[in-house]
């Protein structure tokens, strides 16, 4: 196990090179950012003071070099270190994620194995159809949705507010519109996976023996049809982190996706180059998780 | 069966974990404590006066800051930290200001004279600051830009409460630019102290205002508390609470719920809001100009101006162009009566606003006569012309507007977006034929507009984007910019406005209406703004004046 591990960690060092040089260059495509650091009338002179200091003035390579040594740097807006910047937004970002995957594994898993469970009942024909408008439905929308019925209409909730992003009554909104569109496609997933299972000879042969319908599915079939679903709950959070852009620039949340869509709209590189560098650690680690919980779900593909 | 209840366990964990996380955060204000709370799109830039370019940071640094002199909302100096507008002194071009006793700033030291000097020398340092064309015309400005000396020998601490400020000749807007939040007095040691702990002066700033620093959390909130050792008297307010709420919608709900004493309004909904609670709105005209501008020169291998393209050659297609747009209904149904057709360029409000200038009004028959009296009938044998803009949806409706007026009297654009600083670059390296611009007044003065904007020197990205070049207007504009002669300056300002209006450089389009929502309750706020005030922030307004009656 621990070579298995050592050998996928050491598989992902090229992919986080790959993924510096790509925003590197990336964002040196999209120009200089000296314009938006100096006034408009700055001289010539004043132009290269700021280059010096923000060391834009150096070769490429020595630029690249110190991100490959993950010194980020100042940011060109705040003036503050973007590992701090960063960070301070992650926490807000991780309890959104944290919750909106509680919300999706739970209903979404639930929703799946009772509609495998009642197969073409009018519970799985209304949840195949909450799944395919679950897909269908933009973050950002469902989020504005939500606020003009909870909190506009019927003044259940709080509007967003940026000034108490870890008070639960404000993580609701961000939370749910976050989760639900997970949730859709694991309980599709899990419906599937299970039905598939619910066909192997084992579990004919079980049924043969008399074992009760809820034990078959909850100890044979389910522990079964986990690998995909934990494949897709994986990649899932990976994608709740990147969806959370959206959502918490609807509902005000502070977080990773706000800090840089700001970024890039004050061009501010460091930023940008932090947050990327988070969000694919993050995704390294999540598939890292996730190929490790394989082998604890199904031994053969530890040995493969 | 033990997976499932592993998933079950793991399930319980995370949601442990996520209960963990949420944390209860103690108010910035207690419950009988009032802050005044203003919506921010996004956080500002910086709150360090040195490093202001944008509306949203001066609103903020000028609670927290003053300067010597200040405009009212007659536009009109008044004095601030100074205690009294002082007068210029020909003989050596000279100010001399005479400081208010016992100005205390934050940190509860007197404000005094070295202050002054300290604040404005390092205005003067290009390394921290991005507003040195403030203090140019200084003596000694120029040597200390370069880093020849050390120190300006044009600012002058003549004791603690008198300090003096010599210029290189006559400039009548030194003391409009002084105005400006950027040439406020901050303390020496608060800056030391933020370098000394690795942090910057923006993200702890020290002044003399109403109001001081107390906490700023990005892209959630910036917390200000009443000083009451104010020079203009305790602030009737508590505190000020900046949130950052990036949806325009929300903003508007959560004023409508009574959370915000101030903000915006979202495009789409100014008519509604203003037939249904007309009581709430606001309304202020605003110093600004947008315009299409129009590339006039260029320089050729050798450096001698010439005519760029067809239209910097064509008078009468630049006419034609100005004679096309129906501004009315860009102002009304575009811009849902937010701006009114812009007659000329100065915006009316701005002193040595000339009522009686008056542009091309919308004509499509005199359009169509100019395009065939150009040489091309109908547009017959005319090229499209890209125009070029800011990528923002409510331009992008402006231009797809001028667009349609345009085609209509046969004259064909193609509408070509940029994200802002790659649009500022292209007009600035490679200017394009057409574009659309807005300027926004720094200080009420004529020359902000058509010295800075149209003289030969200020030629591309210091301010002429157009390249507009002519002799003529050069040596009236250096004539202006010499004397103290408000009238003569005025005058001179005025012809030079009518001949730009004569060669169309710019395609003038509307002057800006500053609308936005205020609660009922809050007093001492809408009366005191200024055309120099943009946005929902209240630039200008003394917050000190300011209270609420709820």
């Amino acid at each position: 196990m621990l070579t298995f591990v050592l050998r996928r960690l050491l598989q992902t060092l090229p992919v986080l090179l790959g993924i510096i040089l790509i925003c590197f260059v990336l964002l040196r495509l999209s120009g200089d950012p000296t314009n938006l650091l100096v006034s408009p009338h700055a001289s010539a002179q004043e132009r290269q003071l700021v280059r010096e200091r923000f060391g834009l003035d150096r070769p490429w390579y020595e630029q690249l070099g110190r991100y490959l040594r993950f010194d980020l740097g100042l940011s060109y807006q705040q003036q503050r270190p973007v590992a701090q910047i960063v960070m301070e937004a992650a926490v807000v970002t991780a309890r959104l994620t944290l919750g909106a995957m509680i919300v999706a594994v739970a209903l979404g898993l639930t929703a799946g194995m009772v509609s495998a469970y009642r197969p073409n009942s009018a519970f799985d024909y209304a949840a195949a159809a909450a799944a395919s408008v679950g897909v269908s439905i933009p973050a950002f929308w469902l989020a504005m949705l939500l606020i003009l019925l909870f909190s506009v209409k019927l003044g259940w909730l709080p509007l967003p507010s940026a000034s108490a992003p870890g008070e639960l009554q404000y993580l609701v909104i961000p939370v749910v519109t976050l989760g639900l569109i997970s949730t859709a496609l694991i309980a599709r997933l899990t419906r599937g996976c299970m039905l598939e299972t619910l066909t192997q000879d084992y579990v004919r042969t079980a049924q043969a023996k008399g074992i009760g319908r809820m034990k078959m599915l909850l100890g044979h079939a389910l522990p079964n049809a986990l690998v995909p679903i934990v494949t897709v709950i994986g990649t899932n959070l990976a994608g709740l982190l990147t969806g959370a852009v959206l959502t918490e620039t609807a509902t005000s949340m502070p977080g990773l996706g706000r800090v840089i869509y700001t970024a890039i709209s004050q061009r501010d590189h460091p930023v940008i180059m932090g947050g990327c560098l988070l969000f694919a650690v993050v995704f390294i680690a999540v598939n890292l998780a996730v190929d490790i919980l394989y082998g604890l779900l199904d031994p053969r593909i530890r040995h493969a | 069966m033990n997976r499932v209840i592993a998933i079950v366990v793991a399930l319980a964990v995370f949601a442990a974990i996520f209960f963990l996380m949420l944390s209860h955060e103690s108010s910035d204000f207690t419950a009988s404590e009032k802050p005044f709370r203003f919506p921010l799109t996004q956080d500002p830039p910086t709150l360090d006066p040195v490093m202001v370019t944008d509306v949203d940071s001066d609103g903020i640094v000028q609670k927290i800051f003053s300067t010597l002199v200040h405009y009212n909302k007659e536009l009109v100096l008044e004095p601030g930290l100074a205690e009294a507008v002082p007068e210029w002194t020909p003989a050596d071009n000279s100010y001399t200001f005479k400081l208010r006793k016992g100005v205390k700033f934050h940190n509860g030291r007197e404000m005094k004279a070295a202050d002054v000097k300290y604040s404005w020398e390092r205005l003067l340092s290009p390394d921290v600051s991005k507003r040195t064309e403030i203090l140019t015309e200084v003596k000694g400005a120029q040597e200390l830009l370069e880093r020849k000396t050390q120190a300006c020998e044009g600012l002058q601490v003549v004791d603690d409460y008198t300090f003096k400020v010599t210029l290189t000749g006559p400039s009548p807007t030194f003391l409009p630019k002084i105005a400006m939040c950027c040439a406020a007095v901050i303390p020496k040691e608060a800056v030391d102290q933020a370098d000394q702990s690795r942090s910057t002066f923006s993200q702890h700033p020290v002044g003399t205002g109403p109001f001081r620093f107390v906490a700023w959390q990005s892209n959630r909130k910036i917390v200000l508390r009443r000083f009451d050792d104010y020079y203009g008297g305790k602030p009737k307010l508590d505190g000020i609470l900046y949130e950052v709420v990036p949806e325009s919608q929300t903003r508007l709900d959560r004023f409508l719920k009574g959370e915000f004493e101030v903000t915006d309004i979202p495009f789409g909904q100014f008519k509604r809001i203003r037939g249904e609670k007309p009581e709430l709105v606001s309304e202020n005209p605003a110093l600004r100009t947008n315009y299409l501008g129009i590339l006039m020169n260029k320089k050729d291998e050798k450096g001698k101006i010439v005519p760029a393209g067809l239209l910097g050659s064509n008078a009468n297609l630049r006419q034609a162009l100005n004679c096309a747009i129906n501004r009315a209904y860009l102002c009304d149904a575009i811009l849902e009566g937010r701006s009114v057709p812009a007659l000329s360029i100065l915006p009316h409000g701005m002193p040595g606003h000339d009522p009686k200038l008056v542009g091309w009004s919308y004509n499509p028959e005199k359009a169509k006569a100019l395009l065939a009296e150009a040489g091309y009938p109908e547009g017959k044998g005319l090229p499209a012309f890209p125009l070029y803009y800011r990528k923002d949806n409510d331009i992008e409706k402006v231009v797809l507007a001028i667009q349609n007026d345009l085609k209509a009297v046969g004259i064909n654009v193609e509408l070509r977006s940029l994200e802002w600083g790659t649009f500022l670059k292209k007009v600035y390296n490679d200017p394009p034929e057409l574009f659309y611009m807005g300027w926004v007044a720094d200080f009420p003065d004529p020359c902000n507009f058509i010295e800075w904007l149209f003289h030969t020197n200020q030629w591309g990205e210091p301010g002429n984007e157009t390249r507009y070049s002519d002799p003529e207007v050069d040596k009236l504009l250096d004539a202006a910019k010499a004397s103290m002669d408000q009238k003569f300056r005025f005058e001179t300002y005025n012809k030079v406005e009518k001949k730009l209006l004569e060669d169309c450089n710019w395609v003038l389009l509307e002057w800006r209406v500053n609308y936005i929502l205020v609660q009922p309750y809050v007093k001492g706020a809408k009366e005191q703004l200024s055309p120099l005030d943009v946005g929902p922030l209240m630039n200008n307004v003394d917050f000190s004046k300011v209270e609420m009656t709820r």
